[in-house]
């Protein structure tokens, strides 16, 4: 019996070591690999400020996180604080999970009216606010200034409006390259990004205003769908279309494939570092006559989770976290709160068309199957890709297919 | 103290098979109950299993599964087996050739599906360039884009990946295969082909028989090559059972409906298993 209760006590050492690893004082934080490394210098200077917290950053990767976290949350072993992409917030709200923020950001004195009010949204369910936005950006035109050239194309003079793209992109398609890069496979959600602006601007969607009806077979959306499939249709496109996504346009405009193509500013970098020749060319998304502009607001989130071991000190860090400067250092794009958009680093004239993105952006539904919706879509989009039957027979059918979902 | 040296042997096992037990049952036995209830825990019956069949897209799944799995089957046994009979015959190189037929199965899946997802690329690929070089084609071929050759390739990438496997073991049994049974068919005037066909295949049928089995269960629950390099795309022209499972529980975090998907797939694995393993031994 003695021997009993020793092991007993042995084997329990572990466990009780791993809950203790998380007692006051200390703050463990999921910083996706992207921004890890600045996470770590701001939690120096956070730290400094306040000797008795010790922050303890894991660094996560960002493929497979949302799957991750869904686990801890519903296990109740769960990080302090951790980074959500805004699209996951309204999800992980619903089913529970994530700790409501409005007491804690108005007790901590954060000036919400500060923020992009479409990244709040992101973070709103029913009234209730269950994160920070602290990372925003939209998608803008990448193009090719010396191909427009040698199209006779005036390279400060992007398209404005829809059939101005069209006509630029045929100037632009020349046997080996091609006018306009679309995603149509790959990671849906590059797919979505780029397809469903088109439906918005031009009245139509995958849902109507209140989320409980599919509009994807009405004639606006159907429309907007044949304007962004019948690039490919009509050969503007590169034959590839359907396997790419948002890498692979990268790498295509980067190879000289294609002139024009929708993406987030992360993409500027590596272009201008693997080939420096391309001067790059930014503009606002082509909008269809006498209609305004739309984008999808990406973006990333802070969050606390409900089962968080030590919320006091995580709610410190929020704070400090939020504030312009941080935030403005932290983010990889464009910071939520408009007072940080004027640090040094977002005056890149070249950034100017993602920042005026920014106020055309909204987010997407906060339907928790949203998911499965934008699959639904998704394959009807490559559906009309293949051509094999008529875009409004298909967007009919994936519209009842939605119907579906929602009733669900 | 004889009677209790008795207890101590299976005492001290004991552990080992819960946690197996655990291990094995929890999660049969957890999927099951997911696939009864809805995600709040309440008993709904049939409900889930209702949903996902109502989904057009399940007999989609189910055809693509069957033509995936059963092509690859065919194809890996016939090219494995003529392999390994290659392999058995004496010739210089012998050695090295039989290290290097086996590296397409050493290679980790994920490795080789991106791989050939990027030598099958419409605008990057070798396959597109090296056939456009040699007048094959005129314009590039979107392999795994175009409904009529994605499964086609799948299936030959599969095939490249596991007919190794079948080779080695196609070897092993030939090795087993007494030489004297040969020498008596010679004796009688088999030719070649006769020797092939009534001397080692017979010979070989067990092998072939179990490593069917086999190939059909992994490849009923292989997911790397389909996942890396198609998704089931385009538009699910090669979504197979995995693969839908896998959507529906970590992408849709619909634990319960994928739970329902994986009881089905089970019970026709199981009942095609069964069928299988009693015509086989019937045979025997």
């Amino acid at each position: 019996m003695r021997h009993f209760g020793k092991l007993a006590t042995t084997a329990a050492l572990p466990l009780w070591l791993w809950h203790s690893a998380a007692i006051a004082g200390e703050v463990t934080w999921w910083a996706p690999e992207f921004g890890a490394d600045r996470a770590e210098e701001l939690a120096a200077a956070f730290e400094e400020q306040n000797p008795d917290i010790t922050v303890n950053i894991e660094r996560v990767v960002p493929n497979g996180l949302q799957n991750r976290l869904l686990v801890a949350l519903r296990s109740g072993n769960t990080p302090d604080l951790v980074d959500i992409a805004n699209g996951w917030t309204a999800p992980f709200a619903t089913t529970g999970g994530l700790m409501a923020l409005d007491e804690a950001v108005a007790g901590l004195g954060v000036e919400l009216d500060d923020f992009l009010p479409a990244a709040l949204d992101t973070a709103t369910v029913d009234g209730q606010l269950y994160a920070l936005p602290f990372r925003a950006e939209a998608h803008a035109m990448i193009y090719n200034k010396g191909m427009f050239e040698a199209a006779g194309l005036d390279p400060d003079a992007f398209p404005e409006t829809w059939e101005e793209l069209r006509s630029a992109a045929e100037a632009l398609t020349t046997g080996d390259t091609f006018g306009m890069g679309i995603a149509g496979g790959g990671e849906v959600s590059n797919t979505i990004f780029r397809s469903l602006p088109f439906l918005w601007m031009n009245g139509g969607g995958v849902l109507n205003e209140a989320n409980d009806q599919s509009i994807l077979a009405q004639p606006e959306s159907v429309e907007a769908v044949e304007f962004y499939t019948g690039f490919l249709d009509d050969g503007l496109a590169p034959p590839s279309t359907l396997e790419n996504d948002g890498n692979a346009l990268r790498r295509l405009f980067i190879a000289n494939k294609i002139a024009v193509y929708q993406s987030g500013q992360f993409d500027l970098r590596s272009i201008a570092e693997e080939n420096p020749d391309i001067d790059i060319g930014t503009a606002l998304l082509p909008h269809p006559e006498g209609k305004e502009r739309s984008a999808i607001l990406g973006g990333w989130n802070f969050a606390v989770p409900d089962a968080a071991r030590n919320k006091e000190d995580a709610l410190k860090l929020l704070a400090f976290l939020a504030e312009p400067e941080n935030m403005g250092f932290y983010t990889d794009t464009f910071p939520a709160r408009q007072s940080a958009m004027s640090m040094e680093r977002f005056q890149d004239p070249q950034l100017e068309p993602f920042r005026d993105m920014l106020q055309y952006a909204r987010r997407q539904p906060p339907l928790e199957n949203w998911v499965q919706i934008t699959q639904v879509y998704f394959d009807s989009i490559q559906e009309i890709l293949l051509g094999q039957a008529e875009a409004a027979e298909i967007l009919d059918e994936a519209s009842q297919q939605i119907d579906g979902l929602i009733q669900k | 103290m004889r009677i209790q040296s008795r207890f101590v042997g299976p005492l001290f096992v004991f552990p080992a098979l819960f946690v197996l037990a655990l291990l094995v049952f929890y999660p049969l036995v957890y999927t099951v109950l997911l696939s009864v209830e809805d995600p709040m825990g309440n008993f709904v019956g049939f409900e889930n299993f209702r949903t996902v069949l109502d989904q057009r897209l399940t007999g989609t799944t189910l055809r693509n599964t069957f033509v995936y799995v059963g092509f690859s089957i065919v194809f890996q046994i016939i090219l494995g087996t003529a392999v390994g009979i290659l392999l058995n015959a004496e010739f210089w190189g012998r050695s090295a050739l039989r290290a290097m037929i086996v590296v397409p199965w050493v290679i980790p899946g994920i490795v080789a599906a991106t791989t050939w997802a990027w030598m099958f690329h419409t605008e990057f690929g070798i396959i597109n360039y090296m056939a456009q070089g040699a007048g094959l084609i005129d314009a590039p071929v979107g392999w795994l884009t175009n409904p009529d050759t994605v499964m086609p390739a799948l299936v030959v990438v599969n095939v490249w990946k596991m007919f190794p496997f079948v080779a080695i073991m196609v070897l092993a049994g030939l090795q087993a295969i007494p030489k004297d049974v040969y020498e008596a068919a010679r004796i009688d005037g088999a030719r070649l082909h006769h020797e092939i066909f009534y001397v080692t295949l017979p010979q070989l049928r067990p092998v072939l028989a179990s490593l069917t089995l086999l190939l059909a269960i992994w490849g009923l629950n292989a997911i790397t090559i389909i996942y890396a390099m198609t998704r089931g795309g385009p538009a699910n022209r090669s979504i197979i059972l995995p693969m839908q499972i896998f959507r529906q529980a970590f992408e849709f975090f619909q634990f319960n409906e994928a739970a329902a998907l994986s009881v089905m797939f089970l019970l026709i694995t199981g009942v095609l298993m069964v069928l299988y393993i009693t015509v086989f031994a019937e045979k025997e």
